[in-house]
C-alpha cells in the first residue's frame, strides 16, 4: 500500500514505537510502514509498507537491527487490533464439560454462552470502532476494519499473499478491504463462527484477487456480499458512512441499519481526533 | 390468495417472515450454526413474548422443530481437507437463518436454509401427505411435527438455489380462532425462482436477539433478594447499660464542669479492666456572651422561617436545613471542645479504639450533643415568641429525632469498641498463649541442647576408650609379633651359635686358638630369655637382633677363616708332597 514518508529523520526516535524483530511472524500484515534505523544515514528508512509482510529469509536477515520502528500513528490503531483480539477470544469460547471421576463425581460444567449473547458483545466490542468525522458523520476507513479483521482471523496463505504481491499490489489491498469488510459486517449481524468468518474471508480475498465467479451461498449471504461491495466499490473509498444502509430495500440492509442504529446510539466513539491514515497522524499526507 | 388472519399475507414470493406478516410486525432474528442454543433461545422469545398471550409450549416446539428442520436438512458431513478446520464436527459450513416475527394477530416462526444436494423434495403431492400424516422421509417428518403444532405451516423453495424456507404461523390465542391439536389448512407449498423472487417486504423493525435485554426479559419474574427484618422484633446486640430514649426534656440543667467529671470520661481501650459505668458527661456552661451572640446570630433567620413557615407547605426540610446551618455555625464558633476531652484521647486516627473513643466524646460532649442542649436551651427561648404549637412540635420532633439518632449511633459505638476490646483480649490471650509456647519450646531446645551436649562429651570419651584399646590391641597383637620373632631369633642364634661352635672347635683344632666358650653365647641369650616381659620385650629383641648379626659376622668371619686355613692346609699338604716327593728323591 502506498504511503508517504518513506524516511523519517533520526530526531523522530522519541514518538517511534519499537517492536521487536523476532516477534514479526512471516507472512503477518503490517499495520502501518515498518522502519528501519540505519546508523550510516542516521535516519528511519521504511522497509515495509502498510498492509506488506515479511518472509522468513527477509526476517532473519534484518534479525541482526533487532528493532523495526513504527510510527506514532500506531497508537490510533491498536484499539482496532485490542478489538480483534477481544473478538477472537470471545468466538473462541467453548463449553468446558468434564467427565465425572471417582475423585470429582460432580465436576464443573461450563457452557459457552448462547449466540445472541456472544453477538450482542461482539457488537459492544465492535460498537467504539465505528467514530463520528467531522463534517462527515459517522463511519470507519477501510483499512482500520482490516487492520480489526487481521488481528481476529488467521494468517492468510502465503502462496495467495505472495502471488498477489507479485500481480498486483493494488489489487491485493482492495481484495484485503473487501474481505475485511465482509466480514466486519457478518459480525454485526450476528455471524459469530471463528471459522465460518476465515472461511469467508479467504473466498471473498481469492475471488477479488483472481477475478473468478463469485461463490454462491444462496442465502442472505449473498445479499450481504452484494451490499459490502457496493459500499466499498474501491481502494479509493476513504470512509464508509454507517448511513450507507439507511432507507434501502435489501433486508440485509434494514438489519445492519437497526444494529448500526443500536451502535451510534451507545457504543460510537467520538472525540475530536479520529483515527484516520490521512494526514499528519496518519501516513498519506493529503 | 392465502391468508391467515384478518391481514392477508402481503408476500409468498420472497423470503422471510415478514412477508406473511403485517407492517407493523417486529421481527426477531438470529443467525445459528449448530442446534445447541437452541433452548436459550426460545427462553428469550417466550420472555419477550410472553405479554402477548401466545401459547408458550407451542412457541418452543415450533422453535425447535424449525430449528432441526433447517439444521438437518442444510447439514452435510465434511469430507475432503479443510482450510480452516473445526473442532466441533456438527457444526454447518454456514448458517441457518431463524426468524420470528410477531404482529397483531399471529406469530411466524421461519428458519431459511440451503436444502443439501442428497435431500430430494417432493414436491408432488407433499401438502396431502404432510396432512394424512404419511411422510416419506425424515425431512416431511419434521414437516409433520410442525404441522401438528402450527396454525399453518408454508414451505418455499427455490430450486435452482436449494434455497429452502419453512415458516410456521401461529395464532396469538383470541386473536385469530385457532384449532386444537392438528391444523385442517394442508401444508402451503410455494415453488420459486429467481426471476420472479420478489423482495422481502418490510416489517417495522428487525431485532437481532442480542440487542434484546435479555438478562432483564430472562429474569423479569424474580424478585430482587433482600432480607427484611423479621415480624418477631430486631434483636440487637446486648448492652452493659441503658440506652436512655427519653424525650429530650425542654428544660436541661447544664451543670457546672468539674475536674472530676473530667476523669470520668476517661476511656481506656487498652487496659483489661472492665469499663467503668458511664457517668452522665457534663459539658461546659456556655458563657453568656455565647448564648447572646448565637441569639443575635440567628433570631433574623428563626424569624424569617417562621414567616415561611405560614406560606410554604414543607417547612420540615427547612427546619432541618436551619438546625444544618447552626451546627456548621456552632463548628465554626469553636466552642471549648478541647477542654472536655481527656488527656487519655489520643488523636492517632490510626487506632481503631482510639477512633471509636473520639467518636464515642463526639457523640457525648461534641457538636451534636451542644447543638441538641442549645436547641433545646433556645426553643425554651423561642417558645415564648411563637404562637404555633405545631412549629413547636415539629421542632421537638426533630430534637428528638436528632436525639435519638445519637443515642444510636452512640450504641453502635458502644457495640463497636465492645467488638474491638474482645478482639483486642482475644488477640492478646492468643498473644500471650504463643509467648509462652515460644517460651516452652525455648526451653525444650536447651533441655535438648544440653542433652545433646552431655552425649556429644560421652560420645568423645567412649571414641577415647575405643581409641586406647584400639592401640592396646594393636600393642598386643604387636607383642605376639615380637614373640614370634624372638623365638625365631633365638632359634637362629642356636643354630648360628652352633655352626659357630663348631667353626671355632675346627678352627681351634687347626690352629690351636682357644675355644670360645660357650658362657660367653648363652649368657646373652639367658638374659634376653630373663628379660621376656611386655615392657622390655623389644629392647630384648633388638639386643637379641644385635647379637645376631654380630655372631653372623663372627660366623662369616670364621667361615672366611676356615677357608683360608682349609686353603692353607691344602697348600701345606701340596708343599708337604712336594717335600716328602724331594726327600725320597734325595734319598734315592
Amino acid at each position: 500500500m502506498e504511503f508517504s514518508r518513506k524516511k523519517l529523520p533520526k530526531e523522530d526516535l522519541s514518538q517511534l514505537y519499537r517492536v521487536r524483530i523476532e516477534t514479526i511472524q512471516p507472512f503477518a500484515l503490517m499495520i502501518s510502514p515498518a522502519y528501519l534505523y540505519f546508523k550510516a544515514n542516521e535516519k528511519f528508512v521504511s522497509v515495509k509498507g502498510p498492509l506488506d509482510f515479511f518472509t522468513p529469509p527477509e526476517i532473519s536477515r534484518l534479525k541482526k537491527f533487532k528493532y523495526f520502528y513504527f510510527p506514532s500513528f500506531v497508537a490510533s490503531i491498536l484499539p482496532f487490533r485490542e478489538a480483534g483480539q477481544k473478538v477472537q477470544a470471545l468466538l473462541s469460547c467453548s463449553d468446558a464439560i468434564v467427565e465425572s471421576t471417582s475423585e470429582n463425581p460432580f465436576p464443573a460444567i461450563r457452557l459457552a454462552p448462547p449466540s445472541y449473547e456472544v453477538a450482542d458483545c461482539v457488537l459492544k466490542i465492535l460498537g467504539p470502532l465505528w467514530w463520528e468525522y467531522p463534517n462527515q458523520g459517522a463511519g470507519i476507513e477501510p483499512y482500520l476494519v482490516t487492520i480489526f479483521v487481521n488481528e481476529l482471523c488467521q494468517l492468510l496463505p502465503e502462496g495467495q499473499l505472495l502471488l498477489g504481491r507479485e500481480k498486483d499490489v493494488e489489487k491485493l489491498d482492495h481484495a484485503l478491504f473487501r474481505s475485511s469488510w465482509v466480514v466486519f459486517l457478518a459480525l454485526h449481524l450476528g455471524y459469530c463462527d471463528l471459522n465460518f468468518l476465515n472461511d469467508l474471508r479467504l473466498r471473498i480475498l481469492s475471488e477479488n484477487m483472481n477475478d473468478t465467479a463469485p461463490v454462491r451461498y444462496w442465502n442472505e449471504l449473498d445479499e450481504l456480499i452484494s451490499l459490502s461491495y457496493d459500499s466499498l466499490k474501491n481502494t479509493r473509498v476513504r470512509l464508509i458512512h454507517a448511513n450507507f444502509f439507511s432507507d434501502r430495500s435489501e433486508k440485509i440492509a434494514q438489519k445492519l441499519e437497526a444494529r448500526l442504529a443500536r451502535v451510534l446510539s451507545h457504543f460510537m466513539s467520538k472525540g475530536s481526533q479520529p483515527p484516520s491514515i490521512f494526514g499528519k497522524r496518519g501516513f498519506i499526507d493529503v | 390468495m392465502y391468508s391467515f388472519g384478518s391481514h392477508k399475507l402481503r408476500s409468498l414470493k420472497s423470503f422471510g417472515v415478514s412477508g406473511v406478516l403485517s407492517e407493523k410486525a417486529d421481527v426477531f432474528y438470529s443467525t445459528t450454526f449448530s442446534t445447541r442454543y437452541i433452548g436459550a433461545i426460545s427462553d428469550l422469545l417466550s420472555a419477550r413474548m410472553k405479554k402477548s398471550g401466545l401459547n408458550e409450549l407451542k412457541l418452543r416446539a415450533l422453535l425447535l422443530l424449525s430449528s432441526f428442520q433447517g439444521y438437518r436438512g442444510q447439514f452435510k458431513k465434511r469430507r475432503g481437507i479443510q482450510l480452516f478446520s473445526r473442532g466441533d464436527l456438527d457444526l454447518l459450513d454456514h448458517p441457518i437463518f431463524l426468524e420470528c416475527g410477531i404482529d397483531q394477530e399471529k406469530i411466524a416462526i421461519g428458519v431459511c436454509f440451503v436444502l443439501k444436494e442428497s435431500l430430494n423434495l417432493n414436491s408432488e403431492g407433499i401438502s396431502e401427505r404432510i396432512l394424512a400424516n404419511t411422510p416419506q422421509d425424515p425431512f416431511e417428518e419434521m414437516l409433520v411435527g410442525l404441522h401438528y403444532y402450527a396454525d399453518r405451516i408454508i414451505l418455499k423453495f427455490q430450486s435452482d438455489t436449494r434455497k429452502a424456507e419453512v415458516i410456521a404461523l401461529m395464532a396469538i390465542e383470541g386473536k385469530i380462532a385457532s384449532l386444537p391439536g392438528q391444523s385442517q389448512e394442508p401444508l402451503e407449498f410455494v415453488l420459486l425462482n429467481r426471476d420472479h423472487l420478489e423482495s422481502t417486504p418490510q416489517p417495522r423493525a428487525y431485532y437481532n436477539l442480542g440487542d434484546l435485554d435479555y438478562n432483564k426479559a430472562l429474569k423479569k419474574d424474580h424478585k430482587e433478594m433482600s432480607i427484611e427484618i423479621s415480624s418477631t422484633g430486631d434483636f440487637l446486640m446486648p448492652s452493659d447499660h441503658f440506652e436512655s430514649e427519653e424525650e429530650i426534656p425542654l428544660e436541661v440543667e447544664i451543670p457546672q464542669v468539674t475536674t472530676e467529671t473530667q476523669e470520668e470520661i476517661h476511656l481506656d481501650l487498652q487496659s483489661e479492666e472492665v469499663i467503668p459505668e458511664v457517668h452522665p458527661v457534663p459539658i461546659l456552661e456556655p458563657t453568656h456572651f455565647g448564648i447572646k451572640s448565637f441569639w443575635n446570630r440567628f433570631k433574623d433567620r428563626i424569624r424569617n422561617f417562621l414567616d415561611q413557615f405560614f406560606n410554604t407547605p414543607e417547612p420540615l426540610m427547612e427546619v432541618i436545613e436551619t438546625a444544618e446551618v447552626v451546627e456548621q455555625e456552632m463548628e465554626d464558633l469553636q466552642l471549648s471542645e478541647e477542654s472536655i476531652e481527656s488527656e487519655s484521647v489520643i488523636e492517632d486516627s490510626g487506632n481503631a479504639g482510639h477512633i471509636i473513643n473520639r467518636l464515642m466524646m463526639d457523640l457525648r460532649v461534641g457538636a451534636i450533643n451542644q447543638l441538641l442542649l442549645r436547641s433545646s436551651q433556645e426553643l425554651k427561648e423561642i417558645r415564648k415568641g411563637i404562637r404555633n404549637p405545631k412549629i413547636i412540635h415539629w421542632i421537638e420532633g426533630i430534637l428528638k429525632t436528632v436525639h435519638s439518632e445519637r443515642s444510636h449511633l452512640h450504641s453502635l459505638a458502644k457495640g463497636l469498641e465492645r467488638i474491638i476490646r474482645f478482639n483486642e483480649k482475644n488477640s492478646k490471650e492468643k498473644l500471650l498463649a504463643l509467648h509462652e509456647e515460644i517460651k516452652h519450646k525455648e526451653s525444650q531446645i536447651t533441655v535438648k541442647t544440653q542433652a545433646l551436649a552431655r552425649t556429644r562429651e560421652h560420645l568423645v570419651e567412649i571414641t577415647g576408650n575405643v581409641e586406647r584399646l584400639k592401640i592396646a590391641s594393636q600393642a598386643s597383637a604387636l607383642d605376639a609379633n615380637y614373640k614370634k620373632q624372638f623365638e625365631m631369633t633365638q632359634k637362629m642364634l642356636i643354630s648360628v651359635k652352633n655352626e659357630n661352635n663348631q667353626l671355632k672347635k675346627s678352627l681351634a683344632e687347626k690352629n690351636g686358638d682357644p675355644v670360645v666358650s660357650q658362657n660367653e653365647v648363652d649368657e646373652p641369650l639367658e638374659k634376653s630369655m630373663s628379660a621376656i616381659n611386655s615392657g622390655e620385650m623389644r629392647k630384648s629383641l633388638d639386643g637379641a637382633l644385635k647379637l645376631v648379626k654380630d655372631y653372623k659376622k663372627e660366623a662369616e668371619i670364621m667361615k672366611a677363616r676356615c677357608v683360608t686355613l682349609q686353603k692353607r692346609e691344602v697348600k701345606m699338604k701340596i708343599e708337604l708332597t712336594q717335600l716328602k716327593e724331594a726327600l725320597e728323591k734325595k734319598a734315592l
